[in-house]
């Protein structure tokens, strides 16, 4: 105990010397992720998580992590000391899958959330044969599942405060959780920094930092080039149900990364996140002006939209065949690799969406991510 | 109109059980085996204590609820083989349920009446509409046709249930209590309505009622339910059999065939003489009856009443132990003599 | 059935529901046009005539007008109408005035049959690369719901005699497919449960004309049954004990009256989701109006005022504007709850039933 709080104090001791010090070349290396902070104190690092879910407004979340701790353990509500390399994580989003599976460290994994939604080929293996179990999510978490696997860590996200019962019980049983807030990144480069987060756990820093600036260069290419496109066509996002429109996922990650492939993002000016009444008509008349229809819910072909509701047959981006989803990578159970590996391969994705808008600027790409509806 | 399979209008009743079967199949049997008759443009009507079986017997006769065992047989036929529709046009049936419908007018409850003769949509012919007239004449609501029915006097709306069942045509009609809740000048409204209805249109009447002393004096036929037997007869025939006294077996009531009323059965402890007007004697026996005092005309009494008429208005004398005293109603001489029994 | 030979005082009712009939023709007739020319998307009045008359060719005006707000305004008399009526039915069958059509859980085996498909289902649906959103697969789904709960209540009805115990019965499955519903819910997914939580608040404009034209198909067939059944009704005024005695087929009325009623809600309710209160309020205000218990007026008539209302609601339900749009079954509960609330206060005889 005394020891943990000697170490503990010239952690800190060291980040306060160090605060003001010229170090903090740590800092510059987080380019685009407004999420969280990091911060190199000798052999420790300081990942602080900022308002980690919707509506948090200076909540934070501090983790020290170093090989150089005896144990993992936690400090109080809202620190955590884990020692790295961690060795058994649970994910409780398949985001977070995404990320451990870019650095090659699948095998760390020992519980998920939500076995159908899998689709990384060697976790799914693992939970066929029962080296990964499933400890379930939201109300129905198991805990004591979860006490059974004794994790190191246990990644963890929230939609609202809610999230906080299932910190407080996992601290309480002496399981550190780690908050992950990419999903309210607001840009694809952003949410994939949330890589460095990760490798910190791993103590593969440098691997993850220059992956990432591939990444990023790559896609910052890409982007440049479809800023030269000449037009821009405008989209249509999400399927509208019964007078509703039905959007899932952050609405803003989506708009970035149309205005990035060079396209016009018809709902621009309404800027909300989840799902919202309006007009059937008013819709129809909505969706008359847009060329390409993206992103349609669920719908795996035309005569799925078309099912939903026949108007929809006669609007221009479905009889020019400019309908687009992006659900080309599934599981057998119908989970999305867009939300799991799609994380980590931003440029993929808007390479994938230059070629469906600008398809003369990248003649040979093959779709990865997104399927066109037939 | 009148039905021609039912030209007899007999309805014979042959071993008849009445009761019910609960939910196990078990059967109740409430009454039977009951084995009498009624005849064409017979009054008859069906006297019981409470709970014997009087409404249950009703409604198995008109087809309401199903019977146990036995034969009811209408002009020989079994009943059990008459298509409901068809019973609607032999039989009609008034219930003491009150009917809680608002905006309904007296002809309309009356033209509900015609319901086994029309159509489809129920649209009411001119034969119909004379039907449902006459029906609202016999029955003396004529002048009532458009008001609404909770509008109406209890007396009134028995009135208009009676018309509804005379709008339905029937030579037999089946009546549950029907002078139940009324006061005594309608009560007697209403069994000379059916006493007319059985005597001139010759319609069989089937009733059942606590009111024995307007039965009596209204019905062809009574029924008696009493310890598990069903007496039948003209109310004078049971009166000789002495039947009536075994619907009073353990009350405090008993049947005095002096005066062909029912009355309290109290022991008299004083016996009183009265003589005097004539015109007042029976009524001032009465009153002493009541009060415990047995009216004797002759014999050694201590008390002796003497009434006469003095100015058009009756005056008592008592003599009692060697007492006189004068009395000017018979409130004052029964106060008095309360002291005494 | 119920109607006097000439008085005057008769044929001054008879102007007087005339009248009403037309008066309500004439607002029916204003209502329709109002709601085809309200819409989230700005189309002038002028403009809505003359594409209703050809003399306009505007393309996209004209899908709209054609393709959204008609079958929508049709959907709406068609529910509206539907739904009184069965209302009407209950309430004189049941004798009770707060029944209506869900009263013999029809509506709610209906949301059971979608709720197995959207929350129960949908991993299979999902697996097997089927549309569950589809809206004939609702549809289908919906009428198993409410034809198994029919099947139910008719194997009931023709055992039990007292009318009050299958009125028991009936809101008592109502509640038992409540509970199954919830249950499916609490292990559903946030997704899947939006979707029907949505579903279950009711639209009217869903319907394409093939689906419209299912919908018709399946109300005038309730509607026919509800014609045999007019006489009955009035007979059933008096009480289930009259009825018999005046020759009614208790049974074989009851099964009319139920069949007639699940399918009219029942259709309603696949098609267009649960509509709450239209049912239990319409045929109040019919009654009211019209001051009879003759349900040779008081059907036409709650036909006619439910469309009405109905109509109406539709209007309402566009009015905060901006494509915003309000759901159905709140603007129904909205105008129709202080119709019952008048109801039972103003008239104080509550026990009646007519």
């Amino acid at each position: 105990m005394l020891l943990c709080c000697i170490v503990f104090t010239q952690c800190i001791g060291k980040a306060d010397k160090r605060h003001n010090g010229p170090d903090s070349a740590a800092t510059d290396t987080i380019r685009y992720a407004r999420g969280f902070n990091y911060r190199e104190s000798g052999n420790c690092i300081v990942i602080t998580v900022k308002d980690p879910w919707q509506q948090a407004n200076g909540i934070r979340y501090h983790y020290m992590l170093s090989d150089t701790f005896p144990a993992s353990g936690i400090v109080d509500e809202f620190t955590c000391r884990i020692k790295t390399p961690v060795k058994n994580v649970v994910c409780l989003s398949t985001t977070h899958i995404g990320f451990i599976g870019f650095l090659e460290q699948t095998a760390s994994v020992t519980g998920i959330s939500g076995r159908s939604y899998v689709v990384n080929e060697t976790l799914r293996a693992r939970l066929d044969s029962n080296l990964v179990a499933d400890v379930g999510y939201d109300e129905n978490l198991n805990y004591e599942l979860l006490l059974k696997l004794k994790p190191d860590v246990v990644f963890a996200y929230g939609i609202n405060s809610s999230v906080t019962n299932t910190i407080i019980k996992l601290t309480e049983l002496g399981i550190p959780v780690v908050m992950i807030g990419e999903y309210l990144e607001k840009e694809p480069l952003a949410k994939m920094e949330w890589l460095k987060v990760f490798a910190a756990f791993y103590d593969l820093e440098e691997d993850a930092a220059v992956k990432f600036d591939s990444v990023a260069t790559r896609y910052e290419g890409l982007r440049h080039m479809a800023l030269k496109a000449g037009n821009k066509p405008s989209v249509l996002l999400g399927l509208p149900w019964r007078g509703t429109w039905y959007v899932s996922g952050s609405q803003s990650y989506v708009a970035h990364l149309i205005t990035d492939a060079g396209g016009k993002y018809l709902w621009e000016h309404l800027d909300y996140n989840e799902s919202r009444p309006m007009a059937l008509e008013k819709v129809y008349e909505f969706a008359l002006s847009a060329d390409f229809w993206l992103n349609p819910g669920e719908a795996r072909s035309k005569s799925d939209v078309l099912a939903v509701d026949e108007r929809f047959g006669k609007l221009p981006s479905y009889k020019n065949d400019k309908l687009f989803n992006n659900n080309n990578v599934l599981n057998s159970a119908g989970g999305n690799a867009f939300f799991e590996s799609g994380v980590v391969e931003p440029d993929i994705i808007l390479s994938d969406l230059i070629y469906i808008l600008h398809p003369q600027l990248l003649p040979s790409h093959k779709l990865k991510y997104y399927r066109k509806l037939q | 109109m009148e039905s021609k399979t039912f030209s007899k209008q007999r309805v014979k009743l042959v071993d008849l059980r009445i009761g019910y079967r609960t939910a196990m199949g078990k059967e109740r049997v409430v009454f039977g085996p009951i084995n009498v008759e009624l005849s064409k443009a017979e009054m008859v009507g069906i006297i019981g204590r409470n709970g014997i079986g009087k409404s249950t017997l009703l409604r198995t006769i008109a087809g309401l609820q199903p019977r146990l065992d036995g034969k009811i047989l209408l002009d020989d036929t079994d009943n059990t083989k008459i298509p409901v529709k068809e019973m609607a046009k032999l039989i009609s049936f008034v219930s003491t349920e009150a009917v809680i419908t608002e905006h309904l007018t007296v002809s309309e409850l009356i033209a509900i009446g015609r319901f086994p003769y029309t159509g489809w949509f129920g649209k009411l012919s001119q034969p119909d509409l004379k039907i449902v007239h006459e029906a609202s004449e016999l029955t003396g609501v004529s002048h009532l046709m458009q008001k609404p029915v909770h509008e109406l006097s209890d007396g009134e709306r028995q009135r208009v249930m009676i018309a509804r069942a005379l709008a339905q045509d029937t030579p037999v009609i089946i009546l549950d209590e029907p002078t139940a809740f009324l006061d005594l000048p309608a009560r007697y409204e209403i069994l000379r309505i059916l006493n007319d209805l059985s005597m001139v249109q010759q319609k069989t009447i089937l009733f059942t009622t606590h009111d024995l002393a307007i039965a009596m004096d209204a019905a062809d036929k009574l029924w008696i339910m009493a310890d598990g037997n069903l007496y039948q007869g003209a109310p004078e025939d049971l009166l000789i059999n002495k039947v009536f006294h075994k619907l009073f077996l353990n009350s405090p009531a008993e049947f005095d065939s002096k005066t062909f009323s029912f009355r309290f059965r109290r022991a008299c402890k004083n016996e009183v003489t009265v003589s005097g007007e004539s015109k007042y004697r029976l009524l001032t026996k009465k009153a002493m009856e009541r009060i415990g005092f047995l009216a004797i005309d002759e014999g050694a009494s201590h008390f002796k009443i003497y009434v006469e008429e003095i100015n058009d208005a009756p005056a008592w004398q008592l003599h009692h132990h060697d007492k006189c005293l004068h009395f000017g109603s018979i409130y004052d001489l029964t106060k008095y003599l309360k002291n005494f029994s | 059935m119920i109607t006097n030979a000439g008085t005057s005082l008769d044929s001054a009712v008879r102007m007087r529901t005339a009248l009403l009939f037309l008066l309500l023709a004439v607002i029916f007739i204003i209502l329709f046009l109002t709601d085809l020319m309200t819409g989230a998307v700005k189309i002038p009045a002028s403009e809505i005539i003359g594409l209703l008359s050809g003399a306009s060719q505007d393309k996209v005006w004209k899908t709209i007008l054609f393709d959204f707000r008609l079958p929508k305004a049709i959907t709406a008399v068609l529910a509206g109408s539907a739904l009184s009526v069965s209302g009407l039915q209950m309430q004189t069958v049941f004798r009770n005035p707060l029944a209506g059509p869900d009263v013999l859980g029809v509506s709610a085996g209906a949301s059971l049959g979608v709720a197995l498909v959207i929350l129960g289902f949908g991993d299979f649906f999902i697996i097997h690369n089927l549309s569950y959103l589809g809206n004939w697969t609702l549809i289908l789904s919906a009428w198993a719901g409410a034809g198994l709960v029919l099947l139910l209540i008719t194997f009931i009805s023709l055992r039990v005699r007292d009318i009050m115990t299958i009125l028991i019965l009936g809101i008592l499955f109502g509640s038992a497919t409540s509970a199954f519903v919830s249950i499916l819910q609490y292990f559903s997914q946030q997704s899947v449960l939006k979707a029907f939580v949505i579903w279950s608040m009711g639209s009217l404009g869903n319907l394409t004309y093939d689906q419209l034209r299912v919908l018709a198909t399946g109300i005038v067939v309730g509607f026919l049954l509800t014609l045999l059944t007019i006489k009955i009704l009035n007979a059933l005024l008096l009480g289930e004990n009259y009825s018999r005695s005046l020759g009614v087929n208790i049974k074989q009325a009851r099964f009319l009256v139920f069949l007639s009623t699940s399918i009219l809600s029942g259709s309603i309710t696949a098609f267009c989701g649960p509509i709450a209160f239209v049912g239990i309020a319409v045929p109040h205000v019919a009654r009211l109006l019209f001051r009879t218990a003759n349900h040779f007026i008081l059907i036409p008539a709650s036909l006619l005022l439910g469309s009405v209302l109905m109509l109406m609601a539709d209007v309402i339900s566009q009015i905060p504007g901006s494509g915003l749009l309000l759901p159905v079954n709140s603007v129904t509960a909205i105008l129709g709850i202080p119709v019952v609330i008048w109801v039972i206060i103003y008239n104080r005889r509550l026990v009646s039933i007519s």
